[in-house]
């Protein structure tokens, strides 16, 4: 299974499911033009990487937990149906017996990023950390 | 007689289209960079167009400007303390009532209503062929905290000029997260 990298451009976030290096993350601005046609593909990577067993592996030998980190300096409501589907998966990974973490970052006096991360929290059922970023 | 200064920051005329949003939200940012607003307040803007502006071009329908139509139009405006966000397109008769409705439900409900109304949509939406998961306008609430103002003005047998009105104070309130607070 290959990793899946996605660069950043000004209306989509850089992406980076590179299990090999215990490397995830989502960072930059989402607001795609087609935004199925830029999620699906990473939707069904998650998808893959639960259903191939691939996770256990990596987990099997990894000695700390899988982060997932998102780094979201803004996401459009489309983004963020989309971006709740991804932490469903994350959250059905736990549920499989991964060992993970989600980090959610938000800038120094971006209170309005902290609470959209505790709402997703709320939804998926996952505790998230949360991790201010100082200017 | 009290005087209400107004200063234009952004105004469009023209075709909405992908990319000129994209060209609308750099020169958005840029204006906004310079009015040294609390990050909070500068993002909900952003968001409020971006929502505004993109609802525009899903739902759009095309338009023969020859025909003494008005043209497209967006403008941001601050009046002494309060932004004025304005977006107008044409949509179709058929669309009107469920956007009245949706906005009708927003502007009833308060801030934890509100919120409520989001956690239980994003948790159901489903994305159109247009792209659009269902959660513009409850965004645009969420963001604005001020009832949305709206028009509909009959051009044609089909044919609706649709005016959105949305506001957002300059500066937070303290306490104030997302939801409706000016009732």
């Amino acid at each position: 299974m290959e990793s899946l990298i996605i660069k950043e451009t000004t209306s989509t976030p850089k992406v980076v499911l590179d299990y090999r290096n215990n490397n995830f993350e989502f960072h930059g601005c989402s607001r795609p033009e087609d935004v199925r046609e830029f999620y699906m593909p990473i939707i069904n990577w998650l998808e893959k990487f639960r259903d191939t067993k691939v996770a256990i592996e990596v987990e099997k030998h990894a000695t700390n937990p899988i982060i997932f980190k998102f780094k979201l300096d803004y996401f459009n409501s489309s983004s963020a149906k989309f971006i709740l589907d991804i932490l469903v998966l994350i959250n059905q990974l736990h549920l499989n017996g991964i060992n993970l973490r989600i980090d959610w970052f938000y800038s120094q006096n971006d209170e309005d990023m902290l609470e959209v991360g505790k709402e997703l929290s709320e939804v998926v059922d996952f505790p998230f950390e949360y991790i201010e970023v100082k200017k | 007689m009290t005087q209400v200064s107004s200063k234009n920051i952004i105004s469009f005329q023209g075709e909405l289209t992908f990319e000129n949003i994209e060209s609308l939200l750099n020169s958005a940012k840029q204006e906004l960079d310079a009015l040294n607003l609390e990050l909070v307040v500068q993002k909900r803007l952003y968001s409020i167009l971006v929502e505004s502006l993109e609802n525009c071009v899903k739902h759009k329908i095309p338009i023969d400007f020859k025909r003494n139509h008005h043209p497209l139009e967006m403008n941001l405006q601050l009046y002494d303390n309060k932004f004025l966000i304005t977006v107008c397109n044409y949509i179709n008769q058929t669309n009107t009532e469920l956007i009245a409705q949706k906005i009708d439900e927003v502007n009833s409900l308060n801030r934890d209503e509100l919120n409520q109304l989001y956690r239980s949509s994003i948790a159901k939406a489903r994305i159109s062929d247009k792209g659009g998961a269902g959660l513009g306008i409850i965004e645009m609430a969420r963001n604005s905290g001020q009832k949305i103002n709206y028009k509909f003005v009959q051009e044609g047998p089909e044919l609706v000029f649709f005016i959105l009105e949305l506001s957002l104070l300059k500066y937070t309130l303290k306490n104030y997260k997302y939801g409706i607070i000016n009732h």
